[in-house]
């Protein structure tokens, strides 16, 4: 704005220079067709990647440990989506950033009970009497002594050598393992595929309720882990394999991998506010003092324009 | 805004024929001579990556006659998919560039601050369009990508109505209204470029009296 | 059911873990970067003139 202390330079109009010939469409079709032409090579020398999904057998298979305590936890209600808060329960506040609880304003718009992603397909297996007394004698019990007894045999995986259901010391389980090994050979069948998804509705489509469930246990992140794709391990760029990641993510998942966002509970919605003000400041850059500045100060246009001031100057 | 003679009751269409016969100076939509500055290979940046725009859309409506999951069962699905990520990686490099180039020359200046501003948004709205793509795979990165995710779009509360769990949701995002605001904002932006014409050298300012 | 592919090969370097094909495109761009900065630009590098041809 124009003050009393200097007067604000004004830009030329663009339209007042001089002119050279410039054909924009043989540009832009020549950039087309280079690069068409280097997406066509890049992709037939380096393909892209396509890596298997976990199916819930594929799961069983790999991990049954990890499925029967995962069944445990879902019963106990100790599991991540058990304890997660909005948008699924109401167990847990959630996050929040400067005091702004968002998480657990944002509402239970996708309800989930996370002990019905185990008991839900154990109730459609039919012909099983050993599950179908399970189900009975775990529907005859208190929601206490549910818990009670979901959060022993947990517990007591936990402290059981590698998490084998075989090792597990003697106590007051209930019907819990047997709800747990039931959901392990109905995983491993093949059974489970889709019965959190598309049961009782067949087309199905949203797959949240078989996520969180598959999200729960250890073996998802296992997997991506050992790929290179953890949260802190700047995940967020990476692609499996040698394939090329998403480096424009570098900024967002590099304060993941810092204090306090490292350790921080709150760190999602801390870092989604962080780089919320930071991409403003790059929005509104052209008014900001100072940052705008910048390229006066470091002339790298001297090298764009160097033709221009050649002729300017003499 | 009209200068046009009207009639006696001026019509909608007229003044809308109006506005958009002034968005951009006569003879500038696709004018065949630029100012003699406009002379360095920075300048190829911008038209690249409209190029790979038109490389990605492309090849995903190829994708989008094969359907979802047609790229796991066929040779061919999978090369346009491999086009599509390719194409997706150089549209992305080539933007940058463009960004770099533009902060660079300071090409806010001279009324441009909204063609800055469009072109932040265009980049944004990208990155929103290649995460619904990752989200659309159908295959373990999905898996992943849409389990880590969630919990930062859950954190701000947005959760309930942008599940990315949801592939059946996701991928309309990604086929539909990411690339529609992707295009309507590369429009707005080329547009603005047309009207302002390229910015003039930094240095080259007068003082106003 | 196992891991379908081998974790790439990661340079680290203090807190930073970057895949070689991330640091590669990325050194790529700053090298095409500086390169259209520096390399001539085709056209008439004298006087240009309303009607001058490139």
């Amino acid at each position: 704005m124009t003050t009393l202390q200097h007067r604000r330079r004004e830009t030329p109009d663009s339209h007042d220079y001089p002119t050279r010939s410039y054909d924009l469409v043989k540009e832009f079709v020549i950039a087309l067709a280079l690069v068409t032409g280097l997406s066509l090579v890049l992709a037939g020398i380096f393909s892209s990647p396509d890596d298997p999904s976990i199916t819930m057998s594929g799961w069983a298979k790999a991990a049954p440990s990890d499925v029967v305590a995962t069944a445990a936890g879902e019963l106990a209600g100790t599991t991540t989506s058990a304890t997660y808060g909005a948008p699924y329960n109401h167990a847990s506040e959630g996050q929040s950033v400067l005091g702004l609880k968002l998480q657990k304003w944002g509402g239970v718009g996708i309800p989930v009970n996370s002990a019905d992603l185990v008991l839900q397909p154990l109730r459609g297996v039919a012909g099983d009497p050993r599950t179908a007394l399970a189900l009975a004698a775990w529907d005859a019990m208190s929601p206490t002594q549910q818990t009670q007894a979901a959060t022993a045999y947990a517990d007591a995986l936990a402290k059981a050598p590698d998490g084998d259901p075989t090792a597990v010391a003697a106590g007051n389980y209930g019907p819990v393992p047997a709800l747990a090994q039931a959901f392990l050979r109905l995983a491993q069948s093949g059974g489970l595929e889709g019965s959190l998804t598309s049961s009782g509705t067949f087309y199905g489509g949203d797959q949240t309720r078989s996520m969180l469930l598959l999200a729960d246990g250890a073996y998802l992140e296992d997997t991506a882990v050992a790929d290179h794709l953890g949260g802190d391990q700047w995940g967020m760029m990476n692609e499996v394999g040698n394939y090329p990641g998403q480096p424009w993510m570098w900024l967002y998942t590099f304060w993941y991998q810092v204090k306090p966002f490292s350790t921080s509970e709150n760190a999602d919605a801390q870092v989604w506010m962080l780089m919320m003000g930071l991409t403003l400041v790059l929005m509104f850059l052209p008014w900001i003092p100072g940052l705008r500045s910048i390229p006066r100060w470091i002339p790298v246009h001297r090298l764009v324009w160097r033709d221009h001031y050649r002729r300017r100057s003499s | 805004m009209s200068s046009a003679p009207t009639t006696e009751r001026g019509t909608w269409t007229e003044a809308v024929r109006n506005r958009l016969s002034h968005t951009v100076p006569e003879g500038q939509v696709l004018p065949d001579r630029q100012p003699a500055y406009v002379a360095s290979w920075i300048y190829v940046f911008g038209v690249l990556t409209l190029a790979g725009l038109f490389v990605v859309i492309g090849s995903g409506v190829v994708l989008s006659m094969g359907g979802a999951t047609w790229w796991h069962t066929s040779s061919l699905g999978h090369f346009v998919n491999s086009v599509h990520l390719w194409s997706v990686e150089l549209f992305f490099a080539c933007m940058v560039i463009h960004l770099w180039g533009k902060f660079w020359m300071a090409a806010w200046r001279g009324h441009r601050g909204l063609t800055w501003v469009t072109g932040v948004v265009a980049f944004l709205t990208s990155i929103g369009a290649a995460f619904t793509g990752y989200l659309t795979q159908s295959n373990f990165s999905s898996q992943w990508i849409s389990g880590e995710a969630k919990d930062g779009i859950n954190s701000i509360g947005v959760g309930s109505w942008f599940n990315v769990l949801n592939p059946a949701q996701m991928l309309m995002w990604h086929i539909v209204l990411l690339p529609l605001g992707v295009g309507v904002i590369a429009v707005m932006h080329i547009v603005l470029v047309r009207r302002h014409g390229v910015v003039p050298p930094l240095g080259d300012e007068e003082a106003t009296s | 059911m196992g891991i379908a592919f081998a974790a790439g090969t990661y340079v680290h370097w203090g807190v930073v873990s970057i895949s070689l094909t991330n640091l590669l495109i990325i050194v790529g761009m700053i090298v095409i970067f500086v390169l259209a900065l520096v390399i001539p630009f085709p056209g008439d590098h004298g006087s240009p003139t309303d009607g001058g041809d490139s």
